[in-house]
Order: structure tokens, then C-alpha cells, then sequence
């Protein structure tokens, strides 16, 4: 290699820094193929590859489904692969995503949100990803562009994890993150290595080595007693993946000195509030800023796949009110995170406390600090359980 | 080398799940052993994995991680085996194995000319290092015999109860159009047998995209005899029904038959076909059809 990559503080936009999360995890192979919101992070691989800064292998595939059918060959001989896109691309791949995590093949793919259609827009929310929340496969959003670079080297680890072994979706928010440029530290790669080991062979999917005479017959048909049994397995690998997290965390903290706290949540503001506001991505941030003076405190969820039960409990504590602000929603007319909570928490709500549910953030609407403190006086002027679903923007 | 001096090796083993007389299934065995001999220039290759996309060889190949055919498997879904196949071998390429190791994909009709079609293009103009084999029973023939793209115009399917409408696409052209390192059309059959061999021979020494078009006789599909496979092979090659043809480099190249046979001859012993058979005036067009095509063929080996 002649060039090398740059390591320190910078100032990079999201989806380059996604790009030099890939760099730093020392991938096999890239598949590329362009999509807003996404397209920087392929052309950055591109030209790291291209300037052979980084030694990946490179390919402009044909459509988002190629991309993930190279990854599946990429993973099932054993080596490291990556790819990104957004919305209606993570759509198209959804067949082979649904094979690549029931095979249990490591792999990692970054998601700039963006709404899915129809109607046809660039604006993100959280409608594509958040559709893939029954796969087997770890999701995580991001608050800051730094975290996409961390999240990436997290969710190699993940997904190569011995006792894991799935594919995993990094998220940033389409624009928010994808094209906002903040400060970030690049790790050094020595740093990185000490992290995110040389990747290792899983007996389960992957084709023995060469000199291996064992002949194989990978995701043939099974009789129903070994069907099943990959189906249990798949469900105890995303439970090892909830266990590796914390851990995961932690040696974070140990080599770089951020501190992730367990790693699936970010809590800030009143730790003794009665309102606990619930979200998760980009906006966590800005929600933070707008009632930093209030006496709430903001969660962020980083984790949604595994989703963190128990961590979220103890993170609301014993709030009366829990405010959740979705950029999703389903058709029972709640948001996911909302939904997901209302599921966890039973019918009467989170740890008891009633949930208070926002949604938009549709079609381009931004959402302003202004939005977030009206939200938190409507919250705390009503009385009595509240299971209804508010629609931000709506005459309140 | 001659036919005579490779020994076909058991790499398909009784417990296999083809049908009796399945074409492809004779073609597996005798590929397999052609490339794990050594090749013309001297290299021995290993076979790094058999990828099979959705087709009768999904089921018909091995059950329970045990595989009936000799080699590794790796099963995908139907749209994806072209790319699968290129991941592992860029793999095998990043080891330093890509010299003694050969990825195949053993696609079907179905898999080529229409579901996987778009990924097959990507793979074949990146010049992916794949030996890409389309099994070409002209039906979607694990699902029982539906039209395909494949399927000739004028046969009959379970979804064309009338006769295909349509015309069947020409992969030669489409790969041809992709400028694709090695392209050939094959049949298993006596007549056949020394083009064949000398066809597979060249394809696995090579490195980058190749692709074997391989006339898979499909009793069940075509409703024909199942003792007949061979001879419906090698008459569907001397009917000119399967043109056999070589693209290497761009260099187009036509096999004309020893003995050549009215396109009735193949038709006859096909229930598909039995609607043509029966009117002369539609055999006449489906001999003239044929007949175009051949000397369409012929003019590219031709000069411009």
C-alpha cells in the first residue's frame, strides 16, 4: 500500500465516516451501488480502494440485490464484506438479507435511512429499516457521526461473534447524519486491531479451507428436527448478541476512552424526572438540546435489534410519563418504538407509566426544538392514560 | 486428451434425486470429472464449490448437509447464484488459490435467461472468474414444466397449455453483447461427445467469465421416452434445434453437424411439440424459424 489512511480529529459527514469505519475494519470486499442518501460512503470506498489506500476489493455491482448476493459468496467463503445503501435498495435486498441472516453469515450493511415509497421520497424516516425489524439481525442507530464510525467496528464484532454469526444493519438518518459534517476522532488501525480481531471461520455457513477434504452442502434441505434447530439457533444468536453488547462496550471504553455507558442506550438530562422522552437517531440529539432545561430525561435508543427490555426499564425507572417521538408508523396507527415499548411494557404501558406517542417526520418535515417543547406541555397539561397517537405538526 | 482417456468419476452417488433419463444429471458427472483432470495447459483444478441456485438440483443434490455430488455445495436463492459464485471466487483470488481452485455455478434456464438474468449480466461483464453453467431444459422444470424465456416458441408448457406465443431469448447474443471470455453451447451425446469434451476442457483451464450452454434433455418436462435422452441431445444438434457454437475472444465460431436432419426428427419424440407435428403448416414455420436462425449463426462466423 503506498497511501495510508488518515487517523486523528477530523471533521467528516456521516457517510464518509461509515466509509472509514469500512476502511478501519479491513474488509474483503465492497460491493457498491449507488443510492440517495447513501452514495457517498460506496464512492469513498471507491476511491480508498481505487488510490489503494485501503486493500478491499472493490466492485460496482449491478443492482442492491447483487450487492448482497456477492456478500453472501464473499461471507460463505469465509471473508469479510461490506455494503450500503438506503430505503428502496435495502428493500430490494430484503430476500437475500432474509437468506444471509438464517444462514448465519457475518456481514455488515450501513442504512441511511430514507423513507420507503410509495410516495416517492428522498426525506428520511425510519420506514425502511425499521421493516426488517423480525429478521434476525442486530440494528443499530446512530446519534452522531461519530458513532457511525464506532457502530460500524461494533457491528463487525457482532456479527463475528463465534457465538452470533448474523448479518448486522448500521442506521444513520438520511441527510441528518448522511450529509452533516461534525467532529470525529479517526482510531488508529493498530487501535482497531486490538478491537475488531482477524476474522475467524464459522463452521456453520461457511465453506471449509481449501486443503479441507470435507465436502459440504451448505443450506441444502434438512429434515424438519434440523430445520428447527437452526431456527432455535437463530434465536439464541441474537440473545448472544444482547449478551455481547455491554461487553462489547466496554472494551471500547478500555482501548479508545469513549465511554458508551452499556452500549444499547444514550441517557442524558434529569435522572430523578417523572417524563422520560423515548427515541432513537439523529433527532436524539436535538431532543436533548431543546429540554436540556426541562426536568425530563432524553433516551436514545441505539440498539432496536436486540431490543434493550430491560436496559429501558431501568433507564425510565419509575417516570410517570414516557414520551415516545416516532418517524415511523405501522397500521395500527402507533410508531415502532412506541409499539415495541406498549408490547415490552404490557397494555397499561411502560412500567406503568402511560406512553404518549408522536409520529412524523414524513416526507421532509423537520422538527424543531420548538416542536419537542410543545410536545413535552401538551404531555404534561394532560391527564388521565393516554394511548393515543399524536401526529407532530397536527393542530394540537 | 480424448473422451476415451478421462475416466468418469462417481461423483454423483445413487442417492441423487433427478428424474430417470435427466440430461443434466449424466452432464454433471462427466463435467465434473473432465475438469477435475488435468486440463490443457497442464493445471489441475479443484472444484471450490458447486453454487446452485433454485432449481431441481436444490433438492435433487443432497439433503441434511450431506452432499450426493462429490464437491461442496452451496445452495442459493434463485435470482442470486451468478453472484454468490463471483464472492467466492474473489475469495478464493485473495488467498492466491484462484489458480488451482474453480467456482461453479450450475444455474438453470429459468435461473439465466429470466430470474437471475440481471445478475448474470453484472457477473458476466465484470468478467467474474466463474465457470457459469446454464442448464438448459428450455422449463421451469422443478416446479413441473412452466414456460420460460428458454422454452422454443410453439412448445407446449403447464403455463402455455396452447404453445409458447412468444419467441425464446437468444443467449448467445445476450452473451455475446457482454463480450464475455468464453461462451459455448454443449450437448451430451455420442455425435457430440469429442465437441463437448474439448468445449469443457477449454472453459475450466481458462480464467474470468465463462459460460457452458448445456442442451439438458428433460423427459418429464418434454415429455418425451427417458431412454431417449442421448439420442434427443444429439438430434436436437443435428436438427439444428441447438446450434452448437463457440465465442472466444469474439471469435465466433458455428458447428456444422456431420448429419444434418429435419427439425421433425427432434420434434417427433416430444409430446410438447405434438400440436407441430401435427400441422404442416405451422412445421413448416417452426423449420423455417429454425432455418433463419442457423443461417443467421453463419453469417457471424462469416467476415464482416
Amino acid at each position: 500500500m503506498t497511501n495510508k489512511l488518515a487517523c486523528g480529529k477530523t471533521i467528516l459527514t456521516g457517510n464518509k465516516a461509515a466509509a472509514y469505519g469500512f476502511a478501519l475494519a479491513e474488509l474483503d470486499v465492497f460491493g457498491g451501488y449507488p443510492i440517495t442518501p447513501s452514495t457517498e460512503i460506496t464512492e469513498e470506498m471507491a476511491l480508498l480502494t481505487s488510490r489503494e489506500i485501503i486493500s478491499t476489493t472493490y466492485r460496482n455491482t449491478d443492482s442492491e440485490l447483487a450487492s448482497m448476493a456477492l456478500g453472501i459468496g464473499v461471507a460463505t467463503a469465509g471473508g469479510r464484506y461490506g455494503t450500503a445503501t438506503s430505503s428502496q435498495g435495502l428493500a430490494l435486498m430484503f430476500e437475500l438479507l432474509h437468506w444471509a441472516t438464517t444462514a448465519q453469515l457475518p456481514l455488515v450493511i450501513v442504512n441511511a435511512n430514507r423513507s420507503l415509497g410509495a410516495p416517492w421520497s428522498i426525506h428520511p424516516d425510519q420506514t425502511d429499516s425499521l421493516l426488517f425489524r423480525d429478521l434476525f439481525m442486530p440494528q443499530i442507530y446512530c446519534a452522531s457521526v461519530q458513532e457511525v464510525l464506532d457502530m460500524v467496528l461494533w457491528a463487525y464484532r457482532i456479527a463475528e461473534d463465534p457465538q452470533v454469526h448474523l448479518p448486522v444493519l448500521v442506521c444513520l438518518d438520511g441527510f441528518m447524519l448522511s450529509h452533516t459534517a461534525e467532529t470525529v476522532i479517526i482510531p488508529a488501525q493498530e487501535s482497531v486491531r486490538k478491537f475488531l480481531p482477524e476474522k475467524r471461520l464459522c463452521k456453520n455457513s461457511m465453506l471449509p479451507e481449501f486443503d479441507n477434504e470435507k465436502i459440504v452442502n451448505l443450506q441444502c434441505p434438512y429434515n424438519w428436527k434440523e430445520h428447527s434447530r437452526r431456527k432455535k439457533a437463530l434465536v439464541l444468536a441474537m440473545q448472544s448478541a444482547y449478551n455481547a453488547i455491554t461487553e462489547i462496550a466496554g472494551d471500547w471504553h478500555h482501548i479508545f476512552g469513549e465511554d458508551y455507558g452499556n452500549g444499547f442506550l444514550r441517557i442524558s438530562g434529569d435522572i430523578n424526572a417523572s417524563v422520560a422522552v423515548v427515541s432513537m437517531g439523529a433527532i436524539v440529539g436535538t431532543i436533548e438540546e431543546a429540554l436540556a432545561e426541562k426536568p425530563v430525561k432524553v433516551i436514545g435508543l441505539r440498539f432496536f435489534r436486540p431490543f434493550p427490555a430491560k436496559e429501558l426499564r431501568n433507564a425510565i425507572g419509575n417516570v410517570s410519563k414516557i414520551i415516545v417521538i416516532d418517524r415511523s408508523i405501522l397500521p395500527n396507527g402507533h410508531g415502532v418504538i412506541a409499539d415495541e415499548l406498549r408490547l415490552a411494557g404490557g397494555a397499561c404501558g411502560y412500567n406503568n407509566a402511560d406512553i404518549h406517542s408522536f409520529v412524523g417526520g414524513f416526507g421532509g418535515q423537520n422538527f424543531s426544538e420548538e416542536n419537542f417543547l410543545n410536545m413535552l406541555s401538551a404531555v404534561l397539561s394532560e391527564i388521565g392514560p393516554f394511548q393515543k397517537t399524536y401526529w407532530i405538526g397536527d393542530a394540537q | 486428451m480424448k473422451p476415451k482417456d478421462i475416466a468418469i468419476q462417481p461423483f454423483l452417488d445413487s442417492r441423487h434425486g433427478l428424474c430417470p433419463g435427466c440430461g443434466s444429471a449424466i452432464a454433471m458427472t462427466h463435467i465434473q470429472s473432465i475438469v477435475s483432470q488435468p486440463l490443457p495447459s497442464g493445471k489441475i483444478k479443484k472444484i471450490r464449490s458447486m453454487v446452485i441456485p433454485a432449481s431441481c438440483w436444490s433438492i435433487g443434490s443432497g439433503f441434511d448437509g450431506v452432499s450426493f455430488i462429490g464437491t461442496n455445495l452451496v445452495h442459493t436463492p434463485f435470482i442470486a447464484g451468478a453472484t454468490v459464485g463471483e464472492g467466492i471466487s474473489i475469495m478464493s483470488k485473495r488467498r492466491g488459490a484462484n489458480n488451482d481452485e474453480i467456482t461453479i455455478v450450475w444455474a438453470g434456464d429459468g435461473a439465466s435467461f429470466d430470474i437471475g438474468l440481471g445478475l448474470l449480466s453484472g457477473a458476466a461483464i465484470r468478467n467474474a472468474d466463474i465457470l457459469y453453467v446454464i442448464n438448459d431444459n428450455q422449463t421451469y422444470g422443478n416446479t413441473g414444466a412452466q414456460e420460460s424465456g428458454a422454452t422454443p416458441k410453439g412448445a407446449k408448457t403447464q403455463t402455455s397449455p396452447n404453445g409458447k406465443t412468444i419467441a425464446q431469448k437468444d443467449i448467445i447474443e445476450i452473451m455475446m453483447a457482454h463480450k464475455v471470455r468464453y461462451y459455448a453451447s454443449i450437448a451430451l451425446s455420442v455425435a457430440t461427445i469429442d465437441d463437448f469434451y474439448a468445449k469443457v476442457r477449454r472453459a475450466a483451464d481458462d480464467e474470468g467469465f465463462r459460460c457452458l450452454h448445456l442442451l439438458s434433455v428433460c423427459p418429464p418436462g418434454w415429455k418425451c421416452d427417458a431412454a431417449k435422452t442421448p439420442d434427443l441431445a444429439e438430434l436436437a444438434v443435428q436438427t439444428h434445434a441447438f446450434p452448437l457454437v463457440e465465442v472466444t475472444g469474439g471469435r465466433f465460431c458455428l458447428t456444422k453437424p456431420k448429419r444434418e436432419k429435419p427439425i421433425e426428427e427432434f420434434l417427433k419424440h416430444q409430446k410438447r411439440f405434438d400440436a407441430i407435428i401435427n400441422s404442416p403448416e405451422t412445421l413448416r414455420e417452426f423449420q423455417e424459424q429454425v432455418d433463419n436462425r442457423w443461417n443467421y449463426l453463419l453469417n457471424l462466423t462469416r467476415p464482416a
